[in-house]
């Protein structure tokens, strides 16, 4: 029974990371349709820029802002030197997303090395707490409480904001959102922002559950991938379901069946694809 | 027309005569830059014909090296079996990939691609008993035949080149065929296509499916030209190293894909005596190819070539609307 309890928490846990990870990038996609690839170089840049704060202020905070400062300096540059030039191409954005994101994950290693580096928590944070069913440490806690306020928050700012309703326009219909006086362009260019810092906070953030080597911008790239195909490419609602799913699939295959984890984190997603292509909860194309 | 028979002789010359004028090191250089080619064309049969641009073509490569290592080495099968079973495995990849990925388009197209090569090249590593893991699977070799050593770099040479020169050839024929043309309609108007009742899912399908095959001969080089199989030839980064060779070359052309292989294994010859930043190098030359010409350097040259320059689309330079 703990066996189970245990797997159950931790695929939350991965879940909530994998929310967190993918939020960024839907929002992204769902509002210019630009799919940024290079979204897991953006992680990468977040959690070493954080993780060295940390180490030299000592506080978790600050180290939290600096990676999601660092990132979103990252994506606010590319977007108004880099994409803005190819606007409306979107394949060009994408393709140049890539090169920016090889540059960067390239540049890191210059500066920090191929060694991993991991998360310095202070015992507190890392002891663990009782939740009723079994002990679980502290962190992976806050990590769930964190990522289920982050959706609770990007949900009521899109549903009862003038904001998210501008958001939601835009995305629906550019040109008549444009008509009606919102300034789509400095829109995107906050929501990008906003993803790019998500996407650093997130590096901050996970760096606690895997450690920071070459190569993990690829992956936290192809896990946020799978999470949106799952959930329909743009849909906040799809990122949760799909990070649930894929956290709690990815939990119970590594425990069970550890061979063959990587085949199940992949299995709902090719399931998807073949009788539901636009995703759980997109919009057909 | 007689000009492009010119060009082809003018090619076909220059390739007989490399291994005569050059030394070992150059005559490698040429098998690698062929391997890579091949790669290129694969990818730029979709992207060039369909606006489909794939991060999984070098997976395909990768999915027929390994079984040529595995098959070769683990089982000691006979060398041309080993051959036709790797290049019909990953025909059947291609087929499920294909099946997988038919429906999406453009930009979803890319992440699916990007997401199913990964997946690939994660269980490359992973599972272990098969594959190697990351030392992967070493001593890939071509066999003796009669006293002939296939492993030599000049024979080599000269079975890569008639192999890649059939390809090319064929696919010249191919993107004027009656096929050809109706992948570029597809990509240019598929309502209309359809509408006029082409089997546009169809087409679709079996270029991919050709495009997966191609590839597949180039892993089977690949392989034999590494002499290992490990899971980097699957990773994220060569495929975004034939991606910019085609996009550096013109991916829309049919020799665009194989100038932009030369020009950047020339580059990182270059580059690699000063610096082992390669990957740097590979997204410099991706963004400035974007930013600068996103048509590609093959349609650059044709057009100084020309001088009357009929304007006609890319696929990254059609705005977004449909």
């Amino acid at each position: 029974m703990n066996t189970l309890y245990f797997l159950t928490l931790n695929g939350l846990t991965m879940a909530a990371l994998l929310f967190i990870m993918a939020s960024g990038l839907t929002l992204a996609f769902g509002l210019m349709r630009v799919v940024n690839l290079a979204h897991g170089a953006f992680y990468l840049l977040g959690g070493y820029v954080g993780v060295q704060v940390i180490n030299d202020t000592g506080s978790l905070t600050l180290g939290l802002l600096a990676g999601g400062c660092i990132a979103l300096v990252g994506g606010l540059l590319m977007e108004r030197f880099l994409l803005q030039r190819v606007r409306g191409l979107d394949l060009s954005e994408a393709l140049m997303t890539i090169a920016v994101g090889l540059i960067i994950a390239d540049a890191l290693l210059v500066v920090y090395g191929g060694q991993p580096v991991s998360l310095p928590l202070s015992r507190e944070l890392r002891a663990p707490v009782d939740l009723g069913v079994m002990m679980y440490p502290y962190f992976r806690v806050l990590i769930m409480v964190f990522a289920l306020l982050l959706g609770i928050l990007l949900w009521l700012v899109m549903t009862y904001t003038r904001l998210g309703a501008a958001i939601r326009a835009g995305v629906d219909d550019r040109e008549t959102a444009m008509s009606q006086g919102i300034n789509v362009p400095l829109l995107f260019g906050g929501v990008f922002a906003v993803a790019s810092f998500l996407a650093g906070i997130a590096g901050v953030i996970g760096t606690s559950y895997m450690s920071l080597t070459q190569g993990l911008d690829v992956r936290v790239l192809m896990l946020s991938l799978v999470v949106i195909i799952i959930g329909g490419m743009g849909s906040l609602k799809g990122a949760a379901v799909g990070a649930l799913i894929t956290g709690m699939v990815s939990s119970f295959a590594t425990g069970y069946l550890p061979q063959f984890a990587l085949f199940f984190l992949f299995l709902p997603m090719t399931l998807i694809l073949v009788f539901r292509p636009q995703g759980l909860f997109g919009r057909a194309a | 027309m007689k000009r492009e028979h010119l060009l082809i002789l003018a090619i076909v010359a220059a390739l007989v005569a490399w291994p005569l004028l050059m030394g070992n090191y150059a005559v490698a250089q040429a098998n690698r830059a062929m391997i890579y080619a091949l790669a290129a064309l694969s990818f730029s049969l979709l992207a060039g014909r369909l606006g489909w641009f794939s991060l999984c073509q070098t997976t395909f490569a990768g999915i027929s090296g390994y079984t040529v290592a595995i098959l070769g080495v683990r089982y000691g099968l006979p060398f041309p079996l080993v051959v036709l079973l790797a290049l019909l495995l990953t025909t059947f990849s291609a087929v499920i990939f294909g099946l997988l990925t038919v429906r999406s388009r453009k930009v979803s197209f890319l992440m699916l691609t990007l997401a199913l090569g990964q997946m690939v090249w994660a269980l490359s590593f992973q599972w272990v008993d098969v594959t190697g893991g990351y030392n992967g699977i070493a001593g890939v070799r071509m066999p003796v035949y009669g006293g002939v050593d296939l492993n030599d770099t000049r024979i080599f040479y000269v079975m890569v080149t008639t192999v890649t020169v059939a390809i090319f050839l064929a696919m010249w024929r191919l993107y004027r065929s009656p096929f050809g043309l109706l992948l570029l309609g597809i990509q240019e108007n598929e309502q209309r296509m359809r509408a006029l009742g082409h089997p546009v899912a169809l087409a679709r399908f079996s270029a991919f499916v050709l495009a997966g095959a191609i590839a597949g001969v180039a892993g089977v080089f690949l392989v034999y030209d590494m002499g290992i199989m490990s899971p980097s030839p699957l990773g994220l980064g060569h495929a975004v190293w034939v991606l910019t060779a085609a996009v550096l070359g013109g991916y829309r052309s049919l020799l665009g894909p194989a100038i932009g292989v030369a020009i950047l294994i020339t580059l990182e010859t270059l580059v690699a005596q000063y610096t082992d930043r390669h990957m740097m190098v590979i997204g410099l030359v991706l963004l400035l190819s974007i930013l600068l010409m996103p048509r590609g350097l093959a349609e650059v040259l044709e057009q100084r070539f020309k001088r009357k320059s009929k304007p006609q689309a890319s696929v990254t330079t059609t705005t977004r609307g449909e």
